[in-house]
């Protein structure tokens, strides 16, 4: 076992994991934070989505001991102060949540995106799909997705 | 999953935790390790992670060659302006790669080491005739040419104490230009079905005065397509010329039926893909 301390949702947390368990173990199990979805396990479909130092990343692969003395954010660390935070608030009027599996990880993703061009005028659809190419969603066909998203810019 | 993970701060401690643990592994991003150990293909007892190791990080330039620190996350290289400017055919690879979330953690050390055959920042660099820098376990270093560093299908030649430090890529001359194209499946999050990187020199009355051709994903390793080099040298740039070359490039490669395409699928994409990276990297030769 190892102590880790990091930076979570803006509280200092300390856990004690195996070195052998990925992130999103550790924030399911030990931190229950059961936000964070676990759809593959391998990559592929963006479910685990959280930040970590401002980046987005797949914590199915991301070994827990790695975040020592980092940031990370999940969708728990969206909200502002009890109510929707601007994204999700986007994605609840573009109808871009049905089962709500993609959710977390595409409002992750989001984020990350937005963080680095908000100061942009605008971005291209083009851009928006680049971005969000590792979240997978069986539901929404990903229109009204991609419509949350610009929805930022029209602000 | 059953595995030490250790953390080393520098290429010494790095190297000497590998000798103390037979049966363990050096991690960077571990997009491509993680995923086998999850699938049960490999069970390392221990993992030793490069992500620390600042001697392995980021990009240098000099008058003549930049140097690629192995451990610099694909993202960093996309976002590099040196990529972009120098090195478009890795630029093109890197923005079709995986997702964002792989490339904010996976290396370029990480895809050549990892070798497959479907590697996509590897053709790019075999144009750019890239050399290995191979940290050895007495701390010396060797450097070997790209294409003598893969041995087969997700095979290299490195000692398995040896840590690769990065590459070593000679900057474009004059009227070149350079792109890589690869076909798949999906737009995106999808390995090459095939894939094609082209650097082309353009000399007076549109001649090819030097001419680098990287295939992706049909043979055992990536690989340059030497006849289809040979052909092109000292010839008239054109479409035609271009057609012709695809032939060669389709009968010189060696892909077989897999799950990502037929094999004679991929020898048709890969002369379509000669013709269409041609004109893409005749043009940016014409621009520079
Ligand atoms: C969902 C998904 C999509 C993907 N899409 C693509 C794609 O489109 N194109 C593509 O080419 N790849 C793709 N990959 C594969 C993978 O992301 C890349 O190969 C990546 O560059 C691997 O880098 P890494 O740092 O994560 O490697 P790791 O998993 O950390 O390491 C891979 C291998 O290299 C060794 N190694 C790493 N660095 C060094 C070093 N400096 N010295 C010595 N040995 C070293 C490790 O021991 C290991 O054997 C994808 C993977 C996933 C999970
Ligand atoms: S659960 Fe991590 S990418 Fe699918
Ligand atoms: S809303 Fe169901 S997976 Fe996206």
């Amino acid at each position: 076992m190892k102590t880790i301390r990091f930076i979570l949702n803006g509280d200092v947390v300390e856990v004690a994991v195996r070195e052998d368990t990925m992130l999103i173990d550790v924030l399911r199990e030990n931190l229950g934070l059961t936000g964070v979805k676990e759809g593959c396990g391998i990559g592929e479909c963006g479910a685990c989505t959280v930040l970590v130092d401002g980046k987005n990343i797949n914590s199915c692969l991301y070994p827990a001991v790695e975040v020592d003395g980092k940031t990370v954010i999940t969708i728990e660390g969206m909200q502002n102060d009890g109510d929707f935070g601007l994204i999700q608030k986007a994605f609840w009027e573009n109808g871009a949540v049905q089962c709500g599996f993609c959710t977390p990880g595409m409002i992750m993703s989001t984020e990350a995106f937005y963080r680095e061009n908000k100061d942009r005028e605008d971005v291209t659809e083009e851009e928006i799909k680049r971005a969000l190419a590792g979240n997978l969603c069986r539901c929404t066909g990903y229109i009204q997705i991609i419509d949350a998203v610009k929805s930022l810019w029209k602000k | 999953m059953n595995f030490r993970y250790f953390k080393p701060g520098s290429v010494g401690e790095a190297i000497y935790l590998k000798k103390e643990y037979k049966n363990s592994k050096y991690v960077a991003g571990g997009t491509d390790i993680f995923v086998l150990i999850k699938k049960k293909a490999i069970k390392p007892d221990a993992l030793i992670s490069l992500r620390n190791l600042n001697e392995i990080k980021g990009i240098e330039e000099n008058e003549k060659f930049v140097f690629i620190g192995a451990g610099t996350t694909l993202r960093e290289l996309e976002q590099s302006e040196v990529v972009r400017k120098y090195f478009p055919a890795l630029y093109d690879a890197l923005i079709n790669m995986a997702s964002v979330q792989i490339r904010n953690v996976g290396t370029i050390g990480g895809n050549i080491v990892n070798a497959s055959p479907g590697a996509d920042t590897a053709s790019p660099l075999l144009i750019y005739d890239a050399k290995v820098v191979i940290i050895m376990d007495d701390f010396k270093e060797r450097e070997l040419p790209l294409d003598e560093f893969f041995k087969g299908p997700k095979q290299v030649f490195l000692a398995e104490e040896e840590i690769v430090k990065g590459f070593l890529l000679k900057k474009p001359v004059k009227n070149s230009g350079s792109a890589y194209y690869k076909f798949m499946k999906r737009n995106a999050m999808d390995l090459a079905n095939a894939g094609v990187a082209m650097n082309i020199k353009i000399g007076d009355d549109d001649i090819i005065e030097d001419i680098k051709v990287g295939l992706t994903t049909v043979a055992p390793t990536p690989i340059r397509a030497t006849g289809t080099e040979e052909f092109l040298i000292h010839k008239k740039f054109s479409e035609e010329i271009l057609e012709q070359a695809g032939n060669i490039a389709k009968k010189e490669c060696s892909p077989i039926d897999d799950i990502r395409g037929k094999e004679w699928h991929k020898r048709e994409i890969i002369k379509a893909y000669i013709k269409r990276v041609g004109m893409i990297a005749y043009k940016r030769a014409k621009l520079i």
